[in-house]
This record gives C-alpha cells, sequence and structure tokens, in this order.
C-alpha cells in the first residue's frame, strides 16, 4: 500500500540513520503496518515523544499500535518542538 | 568570579555615572540577570510607582555567564516595571552587547531618575558618561547605531538604544541591540524612552575570569558537546525556530485572527520551507542563520525582502539583509492579523526592529484592532480610511509604520490591546494576560501553555514556562500544574546565568547549567541550589506583583480562551481547562496565605540554605 507521510518540523533528524532524510514522502509499506509501527520502522519512535494525525485525525497515543494504515492515507507526525 | 563585582549606577536627572560594589550576598542568592536585577529594583523602587514616572528605575543586567566561552553566554536582561502591564518586566536579549557590556566590567547597570533633555550613555571600560543625544533623537534604531560607531570612530562599539516607539511612549516599545536583536517585551524601551535614555553604547575590552578556570573549561566543554550532537540542536541551526510553524499548524495551536481560529490556512507560505524555496521572480527569502555571542546554536534568520514586492519597492534601505522571520514574528505578523504574505511579514518585522516595537505585542494589537473592525467597533473614519480587514498585507505594512512613528491610528496601537479593546469598548477581545499580548500558542489546545500564560509574572509569555512536550503529547489538564510549575523555576535560574534558553531545547541538561555556574562562581552551586534560586527568583518577582497591586484574579485568560471552543485542529471543542489546573498550581502554597502568594517560604524549597526572598 501507499501512504503518504509527512513529518513536521525537524523530526527527519530523528529518522534512522540508514533512511534518507525527508519531510513529505509517499512510502510503499506492508499491508497491516499500524501508525505506530510505522514510526518504529522509521526509527524515531525511539527518540522522541511524538503526536501522530491519520487522515486529520489525531491518533491517541494508547491506539497507536492498533491504529491500521490503509493505501491512501496521510499520516502526519509531530514532534513536541519548543521555545520560538 | 563570574561576577564582575562592579555595578554602574547613572543618575539621568544630576546627570551622574558612578561606580558601586556589587551586593554578593544578593548575588549568592539572586546569581545575575533577571534574578539579580530583580532583587535590586525590588531594593530600590516602590512597585505601585508610575512605569514612566522618574522614580521608576531601569537595570540592564548580564549574568554570570554572560561575556564567558559557555555556549550562548551573551545574554542580557532589562528589567523595570513595566510600561505595558504594570508588573514586573524582564525582557532578554541576545546579540553582541551583553558580552561587551560584561566585558567593560560590569554586572549591572541602574539607570534612575530622568535626564532633562535626550542623553546617551558611553561606557569605556571603567569610563562612563552621558553624552548629548539632541541630534539623535527622533531618529530610528538603524540610523542612529551607525551614527554612535561613527562619532567615536569605532565599530566595535556594542550599541543597545530605542527608536521613535520608545520616545513617544508605545506601550510596548522595546530596546534593540546590534540593529535586529531585541529586549522585546513588556514595555521596557518605553520605560528607557521616558527617562530621555536614547541609547546604551558600550565598548569592554576587560574579559571575564571563572572562578575556577579548570572546572569550569570543563564543565564548557560538555554542555558544548551535548548540544553539537544533538539532534534538535540541529534542527534549529537548519531551520530556525519558525519550524514550529508547521506543528502548531498541524496540531490546531496555531492562533489564528486574533485566537478566533487555531489553524491558518496561509501557514504553509510562512514556514521553514518556503522561507528557504525561491518564489516567482527567483527571490529567496533567507539568506543564511546567525548566532548571537559565544553561541553555538545560530538559530537565527538573516532574511531580505524581494525588491519587487510592494512592501520596499523604491525603498533601497529595506532591501538590505537584516533580522527576518522567527517563529513569534512569522505568527504575529502572520496567522495573528491573518496575512499569509511572507514579504510583508519580513517588512513588518524589519520596522519593528527600526522603530523599535516589540512585534508580538503590535501584531497581538493589530489583530485586535482588525477584530475590531470586523464588528464594526472600528470604521475607517478611526483608521485615516484604511481598510483593517484581516489578512490585508498592506495594512499591516502600514500599521507597523505609523504604530512605530506614533501616527495617526498607529497611536492607537501603541497603546496595545487591552487599552485598545477597552478604549473601543470591547474589552473581551484583547488576547493578553496582565495585558500583555499572546505569544503564538493557544491556550486551549497547549493546556499547559494556557496555564503558563496565565500565571506568568510578566503577563502572557512562552518564554516562562516549558510545558511544549507535555502539551504536544497530551490535551488533557492532568499533570501540566507540575510540568509548568516546575520548569517556572529552572527557567528562572537560566534567565539568571547569562545563557539562552534554547540551550534546554537543544541538549543541554539542567546539571549542565549547574556545573558551568559552579566553574564560573564561588559558593558550591549544585542543581538543587540552582534550582531553589529558580524559585526564588521566581517569587520575587510574584512578590513585586502583589506589592504592585496585582492578585491571583491576574492569573487568568480571556474569555474567549476560557468559554469558546477551539474550532478545529486535535484539541477541537475543547476550552481551557485553567480553573481545573490552577488549584493544583497553588497547592504548594502555605496554608493561610492568599492563593499564589509566595509571602510565606515553602518549607522544601526556602527553609534552607538561604534566606526567603525580600530579606
Amino acid at each position: 500500500m501507499k501512504v503518504n507521510v509527512r513529518l513536521m518540523g525537524w523530526l527527519r533528524e530523528f529518522l534512522r540513520s540508514d533512511i534518507e532524510k525527508f519531510d513529505d514522502k509517499d512510502l510503499e509499506l506492508a499491508d497491516g503496518l499500524t501508525v505506530g509501527g510505522l514510526a518504529d520502522e522509521l526509527g524515531f519512535r525511539a527518540e522522541t515523544e511524538f503526536m501522530a494525525m491519520r487522515n486529520g485525525t489525531h491518533v491517541k497515543p494508547e491506539v497507536l499500535d492498533t491504529t491500521v494504515l490503509a493505501d491512501g492515507d496521510v499520516v502526519i507526525y509531530v514532534p513536541p518542538l519548543k521555545g520560538g | 568570579m563570574g561576577w564582575q563585582r562592579k555595578i554602574l549606577r547613572v543618575n539621568l536627572t544630576a546627570g551622574t555615572c558612578v561606580h558601586e560594589p556589587l551586593n554578593m550576598d544578593w548575588a549568592q542568592q539572586f546569581l545575575g540577570s533577571r534574578g539579580l536585577a530583580t532583587k535590586y529594583l525590588m531594593a530600590e523602587i516602590d512597585p505601585k510607582v508610575d512605569p514612566l514616572a522618574p522614580e521608576n528605575k531601569l537595570v540592564i543586567a548580564t549574568g554570570p555567564l554572560t561575556g564567558t566561552i559557555a555556549s550562548t553566554g551573551g545574554r542580557w536582561t532589562a528589567v523595570t516595571k513595566g510600561a505595558l502591564t504594570g508588573a514586573i518586566a524582564a525582557s532578554n536579549s541576545g546579540g553582541q552587547f551583553g558580552g561587551e557590556l560584561k566585558m567593560a566590567g560590569y554586572d549591572l547597570v541602574i539607570l534612575e531618575g530622568r535626564s532633562p533633555h535626550p542623553v546617551y550613555l558611553y561606557i569605556e571600560d571603567d569610563r562612563a558618561q552621558l553624552l548629548d543625544a539632541s541630534h539623535l533623537w527622533g531618529r530610528s534604531v538603524w540610523e542612529i547605531e551607525p551614527a554612535i560607531k561613527e562619532a567615536h570612530e569605532d565599530p566595535l562599539i556594542r550599541i543597545a538604544s530605542i527608536g521613535q516607539a520608545g520616545e513617544y511612549g508605545c506601550r510596548y516599545a522595546c530596546i534593540v541591540n546590534d540593529l535586529h536583536r531585541a529586549a522585546g517585551r513588556s514595555g521596557v524601551g518605553t520605560v528607557m524612552g521616558s527617562k530621555n535614555l536614547k541609547a546604551i553604547a558600550v565598548r569592554g575590552t576587560k574579559g571575564v575570569r571563572p572562578h575556577d578556570p579548570a572546572k569550569f573549561m570543563s564543565a564548557v566543554k560538555v554542555a558544548t558537546d551535548a548540544l553539537a550532537k544533538n539532534k534538535g540542536r540541529k534542527g534549529m541551526t537548519s531551520d530556525g525556530t519558525i519550524a514550529m510553524m508547521d506543528v502548531t499548524g498541524t496540531f490546531g495551536a496555531l492562533p489564528t485572527r486574533n485566537n478566533r481560529e487555531v489553524q491558518f490556512e496561509g501557514s504553509a507560505k510562512l514556514n521553514a520551507k518556503s522561507m528557504k524555496a525561491p518564489n516567482e521572480h527567483g527571490h529567496t527569502n533567507l539568506i543564511q542563520n546567525a548566532a548571537c555571542f559565544a553561541c553555538t546554536i545560530g538559530c537565527g534568520r538573516i532574511s531580505h525582502v524581494d525588491p519587487q514586492h510592494f512592501s520596499v519597492k523604491d525603498k533601497p534601505q529595506y532591501q538590505k539583509a537584516s533580522g527576518g522571520l522567527e517563529y513569534e514574528t512569522a505568527y504575529a505578523l502572520g496567522s495573528a492579523v491573518g496575512v499569509d504574505d511572507m514579504d510583508a511579514a519580513t517588512y513588518a518585522g524589519f520596522l519593528c526592529n527600526e522603530y523599535g516595537m516589540d512585534p508580538i505585542s503590535f501584531g497581538g494589537t493589530l489583530a485586535c484592532a482588525m477584530e475590531l473592525y470586523d464588528v464594526g467597533a472600528i470604521t475607517k473614519e478611526h483608521t485615516g480610511g484604511v481598510d483593517l480587514s484581516f489578512g490585508n498585507a498592506e495594512a499591516l505594512c502600514l500599521m507597523a509604520e505609523l504604530a512605530g512613528k506614533g501616527e495617526g491610528f498607529g497611536r492607537d496601537l501603541g497603546l496595545g490591546s487591552k487599552r485598545l479593546a477597552e478604549k473601543y469598548g470591547r474589552p473581551e477581545l484583547s488576547m493578553a494576560v496582565k495585558g500583555q499580548e499572546f505569544a503564538a500558542y493557544d491556550g486551549r489546545a497547549m493546556q499547559g501553555m494556557g496555564l503558563g500564560y496565565a500565571t506568568s509574572n510578566r503577563g502572557a509569555c512562552h518564554l516562562r514556562a516549558n510545558p511544549y512536550g507535555a502539551d504536544f503529547t497530551s490535551t488533557a489538564t492532568e499533570g501540566k500544574a507540575e510540568v509548568v510549575r516546575t520548569s517556572q523555576d529552572l527557567i528562572s535560574a537560566i534567565d539568571a546565568t547569562g545563557l539562552c534558553l534554547f540551550t534546554l531545547h537543544s541538549g543541554a541538561t539542567p546539571e549542565h547549567y549547574a556545573d558551568q555556574i559552579d566553574g564560573a562562581c564561588e559558593g558550591e552551586w549544585t542543581l538543587p541550589r540552582l534550582l531553589e534560586t529558580g524559585e526564588r527568583i521566581w517569587n520575587l518577582e510574584r512578590q513585586f506583583n502583589l506589592a504592585a497591586g496585582l492578585s491571583s484574579k491576574d492569573d487568568t485568560l480571556p474569555k474567549r480562551i476560557l468559554e469558546e471552543p477551539a474550532p478545529s485542529g486535535v484539541a477541537k471543542g475543547l476550552v481551557s481547562g485553567l480553573k481545573t489546573m490552577l488549584p493544583e498550581y497553588y497547592e504548594r502554597t502555605p496554608s493561610g496565605a492568599a492563593p499564589g502568594s509566595p509571602a510565606a517560604p515553602s518549607p522544601r524549597r526556602w527553609a534552607a540554605p538561604t534566606a526567603p526572598p525580600g530579606s
């Protein structure tokens, strides 16, 4: 399935080192992957807190690992930037 | 030593400059900068004083780490009773000025009285004198900095000054240093203008000696290495604070059109990516990043406006490079007023620097005026025929000029949103706390930030608490009171060191601050002691406010945030849970004291080893 993945702020800095940095990219993903599972695969879940939205709806932390992605989804990950 | 152990006291009424030894007992209790300056202010003025009376004082302060090689050790603070708020004002700036003042040998400069005519303070190490500034009065920051350097034939002089806004009494005038850094908030520049003091020009050659050089160097290396490796720091360097625009825009915490909304349809035109992307003319807004004295983060942006943009066409003086949009200015001169034109916002930001206005309060006040216009309380008769509709980029640029100069409707804008909304009969449309306009976060989506705004001693502020991580993780109110209160203490301590708060967001740990202070200063500075000092500073500020006539009733938010649900975003349908959070926030207040009062010491923090505030 194809999913549009958008990384807000400088979340790209937290991507797994073997993944080329991106902010907005269509990814070909395995069926059954969850919003939390994708964060694991991209490597930033272990490094920073984040908030996720799937198709404009907030995915609460307690359902990150049960919210299954579908073909055509737009998933946005928002890190807790500070200051400004 | 860290401290230079010396104060410069300038009596503007008498025209005298006198050296005094620093009160080292107070230095051990309040550390420096924001803390030590507040201690002196509290001891020397009646908090009930009119902020613009000669009896108010303005304290320009450095911290023990200002002027050292500690990363970001260039911060200085202006402390006074705020012209915008009537509360304690502690406004912090970077650039090069603070390091220069410290190297001239001063921990504090206390400015008192009022000069009978415009003057500027000129400091060359031990030599300090007041010089006539009649020829500089009425001129902008951008005009007088080069004029003073030329007059003294020294391009390395560092200058902090006011523009026309501070001269005419714009309530949110700031003190601008190094052309585009500013002690921006609460009207500290208005107080400086009321004293007929146009500028402080300083040249310092003495250096700063740490108490234990080996320990200090070791602590600095550890802290600087942590910043170098930190991924958040790398993002701050490459994107600047404006990276926040996508975060709040997505989350639904981006104040838009005077907080009527929390997401802005034009935010993608005001973000880090668009700042770096060429426009249809091939012009790119961002030129490069910039760093303040001793900084290894470099979050600053240097920008230029497209020469073909309406705002700068035929104005070559505005086609040059200068301080570009930070997140706060992009909000205040963008989403707050519904403008999605990056060049217009950049130009309006230039004008804020040139005339010496806080862009957050200017943008917040203009947003309020635009809503007053929208509801018919303000008409074209008031605005001089200008259409003040949300989204009007030309009106934004024109009003920045008029507010900077105090001309036409700009004079009304110079009142700040609280006084403006009261004048036009709709006080509820001011999005402010204690008279100070909101920063770039909505208190419904970010519950901790709402509590932070409400309880901030200097009025609404995004730099007084650190609820970001908790807020972006959950919109619930649970646990936010503790996060806000403890981070207020930590930030008070960081602000007293002379380092930049952004180190905290770029990989520094609380231990890094304590270790660097311990190397720079005598007195066994452990982390618990540093945090205790932070709480002492916070509570002293609060004591000042209580003595000035403020109370816990001022720890509140505008009706809109308390009663109108967020219309979209993650927090759609939510209002601020301030009433739920405040009791927990006050929980540590000793029984019998008024809510929010620091009148009695809490057993955990104030019993030992230092005396309670006010002693």
